[in-house]
């Protein structure tokens, strides 16, 4: 069966809707709590997103699926797009242990290399350059601690 | 006259003016990092001051307040990416025109309506304190709850086509603000045991997330870059025809900033919101909106400036902060024994009216400063499209982590970008679950805290005068976006 | 330019220190965490605190503002922090009610006490205009409408929002409790007349008593304040209600007897000079000043009474 986009995502947002319905029906009671209740806008929410996701379903199974446009984005977009997500998670993962300065270096260059840029020693030494810019511009001028890495500890 | 001789006084002697300059640089630059919120450029700075007279510390932080709403739009307008919240309706047009190679003109406008919007304020700050205050003071409950709607009610203007897919995101924006702490009873919500969700989502990360990651995404999943067009270096002010196009829009914004600036908890985001919306309405061409129109940038960056000056009404009259900037003036106050309030006008006249000195000093050098930094800024975005996606990813992340020196933030922020970039290519309109997550808050709690109030009784809303005038203007402006988009669908069916 | 001025402010801490003869602290630089934003509370306390204390003890203070986690974050830091006397938590009931509501990974018990400098008297109040003169006028409407009255406090979890509560029960009615966003919005309502009363901390009212615009009703303290010689407390008004916010400090475990000690010394000698006496006055803090052994005392007995009361209350298992 070949349903719409709309009708997937109609079907999607109906399952988050339930879901969060579940998640706030296991919500804390608390003596504190007012008539309403800490769960009580949630489940008005949860409701009327569900039959929101039920209407968007329903007229996207009615219209049913639009035709292969030539608009519409390949697959290979999409995992262009996750690859750039893929970095940033790295970044999460490794600021805290290279530092601010050096993660930002990397991270530029990578990112810049990934746009479609060619690897060279211009872009290594811009990367340096942004690198010591930011951490000057967040360390120094607004004078906030960012990470220093795992660098002294190694050294010291 | 007297108040002008203190004013002028106050501000020359000692350190008041090169405080204010620095102030108005270090706002701009604050509120341009992303994440970084005036208040939080005004706390950065406030360790400072403690060692400064009273007159020079306060104007340097008033200062930093009028730099830094200004600042937040420089990065709205030329990389999606909204510096402070209150930007945040900036990105829609301003963006767009950045991309149709108009950023010149894009800024040159919001420098402008902005310093206009800052010298309205200011105005409105000096001449009005007194009936302007009891305003704020009118504000209960109940008229709170029907603020949020009323800003809510704007989702029906912002959905771009489709009403369903516009009212699913505004729900889930809602659902996002529903995270953390719940506003009546303190016991945890949706936080799964993060202890970092505890104090809810901050919109600001959504709103980096949604238009700014979500932009780097969909730009890295093109490969084929669309041929830029030639953009133009040169900071341009609108001529005299756009100008007489500008002013509704500004009148606009002008009105809606300073009683928005007024109510604790509303504040610029909901004023630039709101705004942007009866621009449209009333505007000529409202079809140019979304699209890179003027007008869409005017209104906003007025009534978010606006907000610098109106927002210190209830703090100098009432000693009451309205605000989380507010609150840090408030602090700058405090530290040097003012209490501000009622008596401060008696206690301290060269600190409220160095203050009034200052303020003015620091719009107009917002000014002159808009037009030194802006042309750099143009170059830089002109740089080619892998470096500047590699900076503005460095820039955001760096700048969102910055705030509460947490990768969490980091973490959510590249969350709400998906969702953003997911949103986009199912043709659903994010605009409204920024307003979701911005209104959410005030929406919930003072619903609760109503009924709280009158016992359960529903007709609370329609007793308070106030509430009941702004639950009419919602109906009213619901009404007419559904009608529109009714007419719309039938004169374009394909749409 | 930041960074200069932050020379400035280190040159400025420094001098004065390095001429005070005083038995050697440990290290040169004492980092003072608090979870409090600028300009707030914790942070207005720290900043004076050490204007006078840098001097005192001959060290460089830079007072850190982790924010985030409802104070959670904060303490984690300071936890995970060295041991050697270098780094301190700013202490409020705050980071006691954080690890009790929400149980975070690093709670008040994995930081061990180092004194405890002030308490922050709660007090009642309402605006002129209302009928209201006394705590008793409140009760006795309170207990003749049951339902009507409205009461508020700052924040959901806060000791004021549980104080009221107990309060209702206590007199035996039911009234509205009604929380806010923080200080600014509930004395709006206050003012404006949606409430009957707030509770909240003598420095958030100033202005407005200044100004003649809120009658104080009682004091939430055991005794009176000095400051304030004729404003009764709750209890001398037949209300058996007393809310103890302190102020004080806490580090990681293991930093040393004679750190604590020094500490202790210090502050007793900074709290007796007349020019930090007054700005404490002004602020209308109560001095309670308690040692280490003390402080360890006070903030398990603390804990426990508000674990205690939150288990009466229902608002934790």
């Amino acid at each position: 069966m070949h349903l719409g986009r709309d009708a997937v995502t109609g079907l999607g947002v109906l399952v988050f809707a339930v879901a969060y319905w579940l998640v706030a029906d296991r919500l804390q009671v608390s003596l504190l709590a007012d008539a309403v209740g800490a769960d009580g806008v949630p489940k008005v929410l949860a409701v009327a997103l569900a039959m929101l996701g039920a209407l968007l379903a329903f007229s996207g199974w009615r219209a049913g699926p639009e035709p292969a446009s030539a608009e519409s984005v390949q697959s290979g977009a999409h995992l262009r797009a996750a690859g750039l997500l893929a970095v940033g998670c790295a970044y999460v993962v490794l600021m805290p242990i290279f530092g601010f300065a050096l993660a930002t270096w990397i991270l530029i260059v990578v990112v810049a290399v990934y746009a479609g840029l060619a690897m060279s020693r211009n872009l290594v030494a811009i990367g340096a350059i942004a690198g010591g810019v930011f951490w000057f511009m967040f360390v120094k001028l607004l004078g906030i601690s960012m990470p220093t890495g795992m660098w002294l500890e190694l050294i010291g | 006259m007297d108040a002008i001789i203190i004013a002028w006084n106050a501000l020359t002697q000692g350190w008041a003016i090169p405080a204010c300059v620095f102030g108005v640089v270090w706002g701009i630059f604050g509120g341009a990092m992303p994440g970084i919120s005036p208040s939080i450029a005004m706390a950065l700075l406030l360790p400072f001051t403690y060692g400064m007279d009273p007159v020079a510390a306060i104007v340097m932080l008033a200062a930093v307040y009028v730099g830094a709403e200004y600042g937040g739009s420089i990065p709205a307008i030329l990389i999606r990416t909204p510096g402070t919240n209150s930007a945040a309706a900036t990105t829609i047009d301003g963006y767009e025109m950045s991309r149709q190679g108009k950023a010149g003109l894009a800024l040159g406008i919001s420098l402008a309506c902005g310093t206009i919007g800052g010298l309205f304020g200011l105005a409105m700050l000096i001449l009005m304190t007194e009936p302007l205050a009891r305003v704020a003071l009118a504000f209960t409950p109940p008229a709170y709850f029907s603020l949020g709607v009323l800003g809510l009610s704007v989702i029906a203007g912002l959905s771009g086509g489709s009403l369903v897919k516009g009212l699913i995101a505004g729900i889930l924006g809602f659902m996002v603000a529903t995270v953390g702490t719940d506003p009546v009873s303190g016991v945890p919500r949706f936080i799964f045991g993060e202890a970092d969700l505890l104090g809810g989502i901050r919109p600001i990360l959504a709103m980096i997330g949604l238009f700014a990651v979500s932009e780097m995404l969909v730009q890295i999943s093109e490969p084929d870059w669309v041929k830029a067009k030639e953009r133009s270096l040169r900071l341009e002010f609108p001529d005299w025809t756009l100008w007489k196009r500008l002013i509704p829009s500004q009148l606009i914004g002008g009105t809606i900033g300073l009683f928005e600036g007024l109510t604790p908890g509303g504040g610029g985001t909901i004023a630039a919101f709101l705004s942007y919306n009866e621009a449209k309405r009333w505007s000529k061409h409202p079809e140019e909106f979304g699209k890179g129109s003027p007008e869409g940038v005017a209104a906003p960056e007025c009534a978010n400036n606006v907000v610098t000056g109106s927002a210190l009404i209830p703090l100098l009259s009432l000693g009451i902060p309205g605000s989380n900037s507010a609150a840090i003036l408030l602090g700058g106050l405090l530290i040097h024994g003012l209490a501000p309030g009622p008596m401060l006008f008696e206690r301290a006249p060269d600190v409220v009216y160095g203050l009034y000195g200052g303020l003015l000093v620091a719009n107009a050098l917002m000014f002159v400063i808009g037009l030194i930094i802006l042309p750099p800024c143009l170059w830089l975005v002109n740089r080619p499209k892998p470096y500047l996606i590699a900076f503005i990813l460095a820039l955001v992340f760096a700048g969102v982590f910055s705030v509460q020196q947490s990768i969490f933030d980091i973490g959510l922020v590249l969350g709400f970008g998906v969702a953003g970039y997911l949103m986009k290519r199912l043709d659903m309109p994010f605009l409204p679950m920024v307003l979701g997550v911005v209104l959410g808050p005030m929406v919930e709690s003072n619903y609760r805290r109503s009924l709280v109030l009158s016992d359960g009784d529903y007709f609370v809303f329609l007793q308070d005068p106030i509430s009941l005038g702004l639950l009419i203007a919602a109906a009213g402006l619901l009404a007419y976006s559904i009608r529109r988009e009714r007419r719309a669908g039938r004169t374009e069916p394909s749409a | 330019m930041g960074y200069l001025l932050r020379l400035l402010c280190v040159v400025g801490v420094l001098v004065p220190g390095a001429l005070a003869a005083q038995p050697k602290y440990p290290v040169s630089t004492v980092t003072l965490v608090t979870h409090s934003s600028p300009g707030s509370g914790s942070d207005v306390f720290l900043r004076e605190l050490i204007r006078h204390l840098g001097p005192e003890m001959g060290v460089n203070f830079v007072v850190d503002n982790v924010r985030g986690g409802s104070g959670a974050t904060a303490v984690a830091k300071v936890a995970r922090g060295p041991a050697d006397g270098s780094m301190f938590y700013a202490t409020t009931p705050t980071y006691i009610q954080t690890t009790l509501l929400s149980k975070p990974q690093f709670g008040y018990d994995s930081l061990d006490p180092l004194v405890t400098v002030f308490l922050d008297p709660e007090v009642v109040f309402t605006r002129t205009e209302s009928p209201f003169k006394s705590l008793g006028d409140v009760v006795d409407y309170a207990r003749k409408n049951p339902g009507k009255s409205k009461w508020g406090a700052a924040n959901p979890g806060s000791l004021e929002r549980i104080a009221l509560e107990r309060m209702s029960r206590l007199i035996g009615t039911r009234a509205a409790i009604v929380t806010h966003d923080g200080g600014g919005d509930l004395i709006i309502n206050v003012l404006n007349g949606t409430l009957d009363i707030g509770v909240g901390e003598m420095q958030e009212i100033k202005a407005q008593l200044e100004a003649g615009k809120v009658r104080l009703l009682a004091t939430l303290t055991e005794q009176r304040i000095d400051t304030l010689p004729d404003l009764r407390t709750a209890r001398e008004q037949g209300v058996d209600l007393v809310v103890t916010k302190f102020r004080g400090l806490a580090g990681p475990k293991g930093v040393p007897d004679v750190v604590a000690a020094q500490w202790e010394a210090a502050i007793r000698k900074v709290l007796a000079k007349p020019e930090y006496k007054k700005v404490y006055d002004g602020e209308n803090l109560v001095t309670a000043l308690k040692g280490r052994a003390e402080s360890r005392v006070f903030t398990a007995d603390f804990a426990k009474e508000v674990e205690v009361t939150l288990r009466e209350l229902g608002i934790i298992k």
